[in-house]
């Protein structure tokens, strides 16, 4: 176990950068948008994850809690008007492929 | 419960959510990807509550891990599931595109875990914060009402596009 409580810090970060890079991983490979926005959860999470572990070594939950609550409402209005999107997506081209999203190309 | 069991009992939390949103990323069926981020919710949750945070972690499983998978799992089923035939040209080319993730993960891991970079994180010394309750109402009410508009645009953004499919159909 790690004593320095600096180290331990770090320790838990890598954890966070780890599901960073799992979502930006499924943003960036997918071509189904369901995914994509599966992909951006993951994202959101990560970053929720930091704001709690910052609000915790500053001694300041709180405030922490404030923020992450407020993270919670934007993602679960940006979650449910981006798959009204999706939705709205699949029924003009009857896929969720991004690759088929080709109406507004130039 | 002494710092040695909490650290590990905390690492094996934040493992799991690492390994729960890998395979949310690279398993093969939407559903399957919604219930793994679902556990990563819960899995969140039960991080939240172990630093301190009882308020947004109860946010985060009811509205994260139950509306948010409500919400996936109803736009997965309005969508159309790939046949047999499709399912197997997917899974040949979802393993070609996303072994690499695992790989990754792992690299990145003992890469970060090594590297031990400094953030400058100082440790400030403990003070006595108000309740979530004051922060939140007295501290930031900004926020509140921002909450408030986002939530308006987000139903008004939701019945203009179930409006227009309407009008569409």
């Amino acid at each position: 176990m790690a004593n320095d409580p600096v180290q331990l810090y770090w320790i838990y970060a890598v954890f966070g950068f780890l599901t960073l890079i799992a979502g930006f991983y499924c943003i960036l490979i997918s071509r189904n948008l369901l995914r994509v926005l599966i992909g951006i959860e993951i994202l959101i999470k990560s970053v929720t994850f930091f704001l709690i572990l910052a609000g915790y070594i500053g001694g300041k939950t709180s405030l922490a809690q404030g923020v992450v609550i407020t993270l919670i409402i934007i993602e679960v209005v940006v979650i449910a008007v981006a798959a009204g999107i999706v939705l709205g997506v699949f029924q003009l081209n009857d896929s969720l492929d991004a690759r088929k999203l080709k109406n507004l190309k130039g | 419960m002494n710092s040695s069991s909490f650290f590990i009992l905390n690492i094996i939390l934040l493992s799991l959510m690492v390994g729960f949103s890998i395979w949310a990323v690279i398993t093969r069926t939407l559903m399957r990807s919604a219930l793994g981020l679902a556990v990563v919710s819960v899995l969140l949750t039960l991080v939240m509550f172990r630093f301190n945070s009882p308020l947004a972690a109860v946010f985060e499983l009811s509205v994260c891990a139950g509306l948010i998978t409500v919400v996936f799992i109803s736009a997965i089923s309005l969508t159309k599931p790939l046949t047999h035939q499709e399912l197997l040209v997917a899974t040949k080319e979802r393993i070609r595109r996303y072994w690499y993730l695992p790989l990754i993960v792992i690299v990145a891991g003992l890469g970060l875990f090594f590297s031990q970079a400094d953030l400058g994180i100082r440790i400030p010394p403990p003070v006595v914060e108000p309740g979530v309750q004051e922060v939140l109402w007295n501290g930031r009410p900004t926020d509140v009402l921002g909450q408030i508009i986002i939530i308006l645009v987000g139903v008004f953004g939701v019945v203009v596009l179930f409006k227009e499919r309407r009008h569409g159909k």
